[in-house]
């Protein structure tokens, strides 16, 4: 006898309670946001705008100036990961993952930590060592002869935002190469033993073997990072404040949607406008995880191993 | 002419020695198998033929020298991998050509030789795919393919077959063979299927638990196995041991007592009277057909009928938890419980001491 | 050529790379913990030294915790991210089992909706995230962080665990479902232990972004009573910036309990990334 059943309501009961949780705290606010940039306040109505919030915060003479200035500084900040912290990340899993190597438990957990704590925390452990008043990194610069080089760095409109997003690549390093770790370790070890018949050095191997394997997860690292990068604001909200001094060279998209939203010192903040900077950050993730998939992605194949 | 020889090599991991001084010299155009259980060590030894582990100690020579510290690629050997390794990522022609393009060859002369082995192995129209887009036994080809373009002194087959269905199992046996006998490189070949041990090698090693257990062509194994592993690893189905008694021996035959008979006649010799010792006798030897020399006296308990042969299942003396096996020709077509004796002629039987080394025959 | 020393030669520089990252990683946290324990004076002079006799002092530690509510601010932090963590487990497990194992109309649309979550920061919303709390009259409520991480935990949670729940065999299922046993007995009896390892990981993915916000404490709940670890840490050394003797305490304190936490759970966690990106 196969039993009649009913309407599945253990499904609902399965998924409803998430489901609910996240419509209502994530994707409904996200979706009133988008629609909200389309408004604006007048007084204490919101009345439909068209596409005037957009035209104020991309071409507005006055306003404009701080998007631009933290797209491009967000731009950088971002470069910076892509080309240092990811080759870093590389190299450091590259020499993890070589066979036969004592203590790959041990560095790898070493090197992970920063990635566990606050952001915010690290923000303001490196502005100490930073420091001029403290002098550590001067003294340290002198054991190798460098003290010259040193420098006020993150007090310096040209050097704060390198500065920082150095000190985001340094936290931040675990993530890439644990991921590409991981990927390395997928390799069969026999794919390696053929390589070595073959006669290709450790070099070779790791160009024309592992490193064409692992393309799909640089991929992956590359659009990871971009997504963190342009959600950015733990950090330079730490160390410079809302403000992301000095004069606004540290401003990215994350800080610059903070002050819009909230205001800052005299000017008042708007949520409508807050809201149409959010839905540009919406859009440029978007776009940038659209080219990952429709463009890299499907280059970068897949090999089965 | 040797080709190849290994003088007492031991590897030990950490600790544990896992081969236990292996010699062996293996002569130029041969074909050699190891084979044995798996954990026996016949992959390790093979590894360190090849390069890919390091020998703890001993000597092994390639040719004239001494290669215990050369690369792989300068002990000009070629190997084929189990899971086959072709790199994903290449086309079969730059999987072929990786190697030599290491070796700083020619384009062409590297374009001749790939065109060469492709033409051999019949793979000239794989050649731009990627590896994942061949079948098995595709993959397999190029694996041997890639190993044949190197033109190695020295061929290492590592269970080459175990990934592929039974049918194309047989065929690429065959095509080993004929490859070999047609290049003929020096080959070793590890497998843990005894079968393939015996259709493809020149001679055989029996490997076990890091030691080499005999060396000899593969009728001799069957006929003359130096020990009882050997004597139960080698013939399918396995041979049936007994335990029986030496009672008696003069210079040219001895008996003994097994199962109740007395079994005289047996020509062989070595061990004391009265010491005990183990029968063996292959299934495929034992027969319904009355004959001169061993005779024993059992019960049926299983029969297996596959119409070419029957495979009989006998209890002696009531003891149905060690089972004589009797592969008889033809179809039989005996009832469970029913009583038969079965023979076996003197020259088929085998003797092993308590220790399970072979008693020589020392006439 | 003797490839052996050539070995050892390569193995060492491997050792050096990797020993002088491990340095360049450790030293600014080693820093700060050695420096927590000196006297003004200890830290200035000589940042580089372990506190001797001489230099000993716990001078910012008390002045961490007569001037500020940290053990509030801790106990904050502690039940939002357990909480939120709960929830998010539960919630997850049971969503994850009813995409993975039902055949229903949209449950592919409704798989894609939840992994856009991965993908779009929830930071995003806050505008409108904000404007709820306030119409639910909850901003300056441990409630409304936890509804915000729980909604912001959700979709990685269900991703990994609906592959993993995917890869449980038909035949414990319907060896259970023979039995006449419910569906809600068979998932948190059979199905829920079997996950354990799954849900180890999204444990520990989960966890750490919910204990290190900045963003949503600041805007969702900065009054003084429901202050997190990270906010009360922020706004304190902003008060006390040239009090370096607090700040660094202050920094210790923060630091402490997940370097604790790591050391128990590092090999769980490295394991959970290391699977995680391999499929």
């Amino acid at each position: 006898m196969i039993k009649q059943r009913g309407f599945p309501f253990h499904i609902l009961v399965f998924i409803l309670p998430g489901l609910l949780i996240y419509t209502l705290f994530s994707a409904w606010p996200l979706l009133d946001t988008l629609l909200l940039s389309f408004f604006e306040e007048s007084g204490d109505q919101r009345v439909y705008s068209g596409l005037a919030n957009y035209r104020l915060v991309l071409t507005d003479p006055d306003l404009s100036a701080g998007f631009w200035n933290a797209l491009g500084n967000n731009g950088v900040f971002f470069l910076v990961h892509v080309l240092v912290q990811n080759p870093i990340g590389l190299l450091l899993a590259a020499l993890l993952s070589l066979r036969n190597l004592r203590g790959v438990r041990t560095y790898r957990t070493l090197i992970f930590m920063p990635t566990l704590l606050s952001v915010v925390i690290i923000g303001f452990i490196w502005q100490l060592i930073l420091s001029p008043l403290w002098g550590v990194s001067e003294t340290l610069l002198g054991y190798v002869g460098l003290e010259s080089l040193f420098d006020a760095w993150l007090g310096k409109e040209s050097s704060a935002l390198l500065t920082l997003a150095l000190i985001s690549v340094w936290q931040f390093v675990g993530i890439p190469m644990m991921l590409i770790y991981a990927s390395l370790l997928a390799i069969p070890d026999e794919l390696l033993d053929a390589a070595h018949v073959d006669g290709a050095s450790p070099l070779r191997t790791f160009w024309q073997i592992k490193l064409p394997l692992i393309a799909p997860t640089l991929g992956l690292v590359t659009i990871l990072t971009f997504i963190g990068n342009f959600n950015a604001f733990d950090l330079i909200y730490a160390v410079k404040g809302a403000l992301a001094g000095p004069n606004f060279s540290t401003d990215i998209l994350g800080t610059y949607f903070y002050r819009t939203f909230f205001g800052f010192q005299s000017s008042l903040g708007s949520s409508t406008l807050g809201a149409t900077v959010a839905t540009l950050m919406f859009l440029i993730i978007l776009a940038g995880v659209a080219l990952y998939f429709y463009g890299v992605q499907r280059r970068l194949q897949r090999y089965p191993m | 002419m040797v080709s190849l020889s290994l003088n007492n090599v031991k590897k030990r991991f950490g600790k544990t020695e896992v081969l236990h001084g292996i010699n062996l010299e293996i002569n130029t155009g041969e074909f050699v198998v190891f084979v044995g259980p798996s954990g026996c060590g016949k992959s390790t030894l093979l590894r360190l033929i090849a390069g890919l582990e390091s020998i703890s100690e001993g000597e092994l020579r390639i040719g004239d020298g001494r290669v215990n510290d050369l690369s792989p690629r300068e002990r000009g050997i070629a190997m084929v991998f189990q899971s086959y390794a072709l790199y994903p990522h290449m086309s079969v022609y730059r999987n072929m050509a990786f190697g030599l393009r290491i070796d700083g060859d020619r384009r062409d002369e590297i374009d001749r030789k790939i065109r060469a082995t492709a033409a051999k192995l019949h793979l000239e129209p794989l050649l731009n795919r990627k590896p994942g887009q061949l079948s098995g036994g595709q993959r397999q080809r190029v694996a041997i393919g890639r190993a044949i373009v190197r033109e190695p002194r020295v061929f290492l087959f590592d269970e080459p077959l175990s990934n592929l269905d039974a049918a194309l199992r047989v065929r690429m046996r065959i095509e080993i063979a004929r490859l070999q006998k047609e290049l003929r490189t020096t080959t070793i070949y590890v497998t843990h299927d005894q079968v393939e041990a015996m259709t493809l090698a020149d001679r055989i090693v029996v490997l076990q638990g890091g030691r080499v257990e005999q060396v000899g062509t593969p009728i001799s194994l069957y006929h003359q196995p130096a020990n009882r592993f050997v004597a139960g690893f080698i013939g399918s189905p396995a041979m049936n041991f007994l335990p029986a008694t030496l009672v008696d021996a003069d210079y040219r035959s001895c008996a003994i007592n097994v199962a109740g008979h007395r079994v005289s006649g047996i020509p062989r010799l070595g061990g004391m009277i009265g010491q005990s010792v183990t029968l063996g006798v292959r299934p495929e030897h034992l027969s319904l057909e009355p004959c001169e020399g061993l005779a024993l006296d059992g019960q049926v308990e299983s029969v297996e009928r596959l119409g070419d042969i029957t495979y009989l299942y006998l209890s002696l003396n009531g003891d149905t938890e060690n089972l004589l096996t009797v592969a008889q020709k033809g179809d039989h077509a005996l009832a469970r419980g029913a009583a038969v004796r079965v023979h076996a002629p003197h020259t088929v039987l085998h003797l092993f001491d308590a220790g399970g080394q072979a008693l020589q025959n020392t006439v | 050529m003797n490839s052996n020393l050539q070995r050892g030669i390569n193995t060492s520089l491997i050792h050096l790379v990797l020993g002088l990252y491990t340095l360049v990683a450790l030293f600014p946290i080693f820093l700060i913990l050695v420096n927590a324990l000196k006297t003004r004076k200890g830290i200035f002079n000589d940042p580089l030294a372990l506190p001797t006799t001489d230099t000993l002092s716990f001078e910012g530690f008390q002045k961490v915790f007569s001037q500020s509510d940290f053990l509030l601010y801790f106990s904050n932090s502690l039940i939002v991210t357990l909480v939120a963590l709960f929830f998010v487990l539960l919630l997850g497990a049971m969503a994850s089992w009813a995409l993975s194992e039902y055949r229903f109309p949209g449950r592919r649309i409704l798989t894609l909706f939840m992994a856009m979550g991965i993908m779009v920061p929830i930071r995003l919303g806050t505008v409108s995230i904000l404007e709820l709390m306030v119409s639910l009259e909850l901003v300056n409520t441990r409630t409304a962080l936890i509804l915000v991480y729980i909604a912001q935990g959700l979709p990685l949670a269900i991703f990994i665990l609906t592959e993993y729940m995917a890869q449980i065999p038909k035949e414990l299922k319907e060896a259970a479902r023979c039995d006449d046993v419910s569906e809600y007995r068979l998932f948190f009896q059979v199905v829920l232990p079997l996950t354990r390892p799954a849900i180890a990981t999204v444990a520990v993915f989960t966890m750490i972004p919910i204990w290190n916000d900045l963003w949503f404490p600041l805007i969702l709940a900065p009054g003084e009573g429901t202050r997190t670890l990270t906010l009360g840490v922020q706004q304190f050394i902003g008060q006390y910036v040239t009090d370096w003797n607090s700040v660094l305490a202050s920094l210790t304190l923060a630091v402490i309990p997940v370097l604790v936490l790591y050391l128990f759970f590092s090999r769980q966690l490295i394991r959970g990334l290391t699977a995680g990106a391999v499929k």
